[in-house]
């Protein structure tokens, strides 16, 4: 088990699409990542008030909040996505064409996702049907059929995506097997299985069911566009949520997928599957698709049994995969001689955040809380907990481990502590901001905040300060693993020369 | 090869910006002239002391204190859209009810020629004469800055005594403005919508679905509360099974090539 969890990873290297694979995702994160949050810093310095006059049609702060949201959502996804099938290649065996050809049509949907913000398309990340056509001349016909289309062509790519995976899980294991069941009966489990590979199993049947949700939706959208009526807002707001939440949640437990296989290697300690890794998941993969009602607690032809079911689903959801993954994590570093390096403190701390974020969200998740905090800046105060401070740090760890790994070259211990302190105190300080605003009722959405709605203009403006450390981190990762990555492609290349 | 799909993609893109923006413009009628309510939303307006038809002095801020207003800016000798948009405004008034009880309307001339006579004869000719409806003129100084915070305009029309001027409702709740209605034609439903956002009550959108409504989940009796399954249900539950009998598939397709393997 031990070989499977450290020394197996690495086959990796000789596994060139994956590991291509891999730097071409990494790159791209490091790229739209910090372009994608330059639109949050822009939308934040405009709640402070700073921007208004500069740019005086608030449309551009909706269009900059929908780029925003759909980009990074979309993006963390992906690259979280490539950071599991890393994790998990060295137990299955993908054909890659199709993971290159997701990847193809990935940069299509995106692409068109960027022009649509030129077109001020701006009806919100999760774009509330009927909004996408109901534009009130901000944006154009055009602009929403555009963005059908961009939707439609990154369903068809994740949806290739999911399923490539699921086959190459399904070449090797019986599909029990992939979700840990044999831990379920008395006595020896046979045969073992990685933890990644159980939590790849739960994540590509989760995505398969939640974009075929979003298929559906598009359906129903496109019902809309070319008979021009209505059909039910209520259906499609459930299946947005459907699909988006889930999304979201995929995207977590992909980095988790990834922690459990590369964290050991920093630990010297292997991370076993056991029953109640298998518990956890298992209950993951059962609630994950039904936790979203909790987005559907103001809609009252929503019948309550569902609200109710969609709180009781978000706790199951959560609590005993964060509490295995959190309880993990800790047994993994506590008096242990871990390797401490960018990728390791990276990983370490993106499970804490995903665990603080996971408890504000939990908290969210509960009806009683949850008509308190409707819609104020609570709920970007939480997912940006366990996004930013959450999976940003695992993904960020990611590639700086990729880097590492094929440069060879740490570090310094000065560095890192720099940018850790500077991510950690920025990021959390941009969320606590966020977290005050919510908790006294500034809303959420508000391009320019009405006079009842004053201290969010302040708490933004201390927020700002924040976001410029988060930014100074950031540039800072960014130099320390380019000049890694530059001394990667240099090894890389004299090797060749030398071959 | 790439390198002329690269070309292309990037053309259909510029393409896609340009037709998009030429087609906003078109829907949005892209008049520089037309009042834009974006950018005066929640503007608290400057207080002004008012004269109205009947002599009486008041200030704009005691009349906000008591009541939300519609604000409307016209001039007595109008010849163009000031009758009509008064006349819209009070027929719709007249059907919605509850003018002078949960809300006034305050009609201020912004020709400084105007005297409260005038408009007092102005209001009779528009068979305006009820509870609830102010006629008045503001004092130069304070019009200004007034018009300029709701984003009206006036210009002079050349040879004769009248003035280019949009006509705009303004709605005014604890002294800012909530709403602005731009054009002559003032619906029932849209007063409806305006005198809502005054009382502070959400409103939509778009408009609440039907019995006809295709793809109906549930079906919501708001008399009695009662919810009832719909057929559009089937379409919440069609994913999950589709991905149950895709995964399925999928496992059942690899055993069976395991097993032909071995």
């Amino acid at each position: 088990m031990t070989e499977l969890a450290l020394g197996r990873q690495r086959e990796l290297a000789e596994s060139p699409g994956i590991r291509h694979l891999a730097w071409l995702w990494g790159g791209l994160f490091l790229v739209l990542f910090p372009l994608l949050g330059l639109l949050g810093v822009f939308m934040r310095m405009y709640q402070a008030g700073w921007l208004q006059e500069l740019v005086p049609n608030p449309q551009w702060f909706y269009a900059s909040m929908t780029l925003h949201g759909l980009g990074l959502v979309g993006l963390i996804y992906a690259a979280s996505f490539v950071a599991l099938l890393w994790a998990v290649s060295p137990h299955v065996q993908f054909q890659t064409r199709w993971l290159w050809l997701s990847t193809g049509l990935t940069a299509v949907g995106v692409v068109l996702l960027v022009v649509n913000f030129f077109n001020g398309f701006a009806p919100g990340w999760y774009f509330l049907y009927p909004l996408p056509f109901v534009p009130s001349g901000a944006w154009s016909g055009t602009a929403t059929d555009i963005f059908l289309t961009a939707v439609a062509v990154l369903g068809v790519a994740w949806v290739i995506w999911e399923l490539e995976l699921l086959r190459a899980i399904a070449a090797r294991y019986p599909l029990k097997v992939a979700l840990g069941w044999q831990y379920l009966r008395k006595g020896e489990p046979s045969p073992e299985i990685p933890p990644v590979v159980l939590v790849a199993t739960v994540c590509a049947i989760a995505g398969i069911i939640a974009l075929l949700a979003a298929v559906v939706m598009l359906a129903l959208m496109l019902v809309h566009r070319f008979s021009g009526s209505m059909v039910d807002p209520l259906l499609v707001k459930n299946l947005i949520f459907f699909f988006g939440h889930t999304l979201v949640n995929l995207a977590m437990y992909h980095g988790i997928g990834f922690l459990y296989s590369a964290l050991p290697k920093y630990s010297g300690q292997p991370w076993k599957t056991g029953v109640p890794l298998v518990v956890a998941w298992n209950l993951v993969l059962l609630l994950v698709l039904t936790a979203y009602f909790h987005h559907l607690y103001m809609d009252f032809a929503q019948p309550t049994w569902l609200s109710v079911v969609g709180q009781f689903a978000s706790y199951g959801v959560s609590i005993p995969a964060a509490v295995v993954t959190l309880l993990g994590t800790l047994s993994q570093v506590y008096r242990r001689p871990v390797r401490w390096t960018l990728a390791s403190s990276l990983m370490f701390w993106g499970t804490m955040g995903w665990a603080i974020g996971g408890v504000a969200a939990v908290l969210d998740s509960t009806i009683a809380f949850n008509f308190r905090f409707h819609n104020t800046l609570w709920v970007p105060a939480h997912f940006h907990t366990y996004l930013l401070a959450g999976i940003v740090f695992i993904v960020l760890g990611f590639v700086a481990h990729l880097v590492q790994e094929l440069s060879g070259r740490g570090e310094s211990t000065g560095m890192r502590r720099a940018i850790m302190a500077l991510l950690l105190v920025g990021g959390y300080g941009f969320v606590l901001m966020f977290y005050l605003s919510g908790a006294n009722g500034v809303p959420r959405r508000y391009a320019v905040y009405p006079p009842d709605a004053e201290l969010g203009v302040q708490l933004a403006r201390i927020a700002t300060f924040f976001i410029a450390l988060v930014v100074l981190g950031v540039l800072l990762y960014l130099v320390t693993v380019g000049k890694q990555w530059g001394a990667a492609l240099a090894g890389a290349q004299g090797s060749s020369a030398s071959d | 090869m790439g390198r002329g799909i690269g070309w292309g993609a990037g053309l259909l893109c510029v393409g896609l910006t340009i037709a998009s923006a030429q087609e906003r413009r078109q829907a949005a009628g892209a008049d520089p002239l037309m009042p834009q309510e974006g950018k005066v939303l929640y503007r608290l307006l400057p207080d002004a002391r008012l004269q109205s038809a009947d002599g009486a002095v008041q200030t704009l801020a005691a009349l906000w204190r008591e009541k939300p207003l519609l604000l409307v800016f016209a001039f007595s000798r109008c010849a163009g859209v000031c009758s009509p948009l008064l006349l819209q405004l009070r027929d719709a008034a007249e059907r919605v009810g509850g003018v002078g009880r949960k809300y006034r309307i305050l009609v201020v001339s912004f020709d400084s020629a105007d005297t409260p006579e005038q408009l007092a004869a102005f209001a009779r000719r528009n068979g305006i004469g009820r509870d609830g409806w102010l006629f008045a003129t503001a004092e130069p100084s304070a019009l200004a800055p007034l018009l300029e915070a709701v984003g009206f305009w006036y210009s002079p029309v050349a040879g004769t005594d009248q003035y280019d001027h949009p006509a705009m409702v303004v709605g005014v709740r604890n002294g800012r403005v909530v709403r602005v209605h731009v054009g002559a034609l003032i619906r029932t439903a849209e007063l409806r919508a305006i005198l809502r956002e005054l009382r502070g009550d959400p409103v939509l959108a778009y408009p609440l679905p039907t019995a006809d409504l295709p793809f109906r989940c549930y079906g919501y009796n708001p008399e009695t509360g009662a919810l009832t399954l719909e057929w559009g249900m089937l379409l919440l539950f069609a994913p999950t099974l589709a991905g149950v009998v895709a995964v399925w598939w999928t496992f059942a397709r690899q055993r069976r090539r395991t097993e032909q393997c071995t």
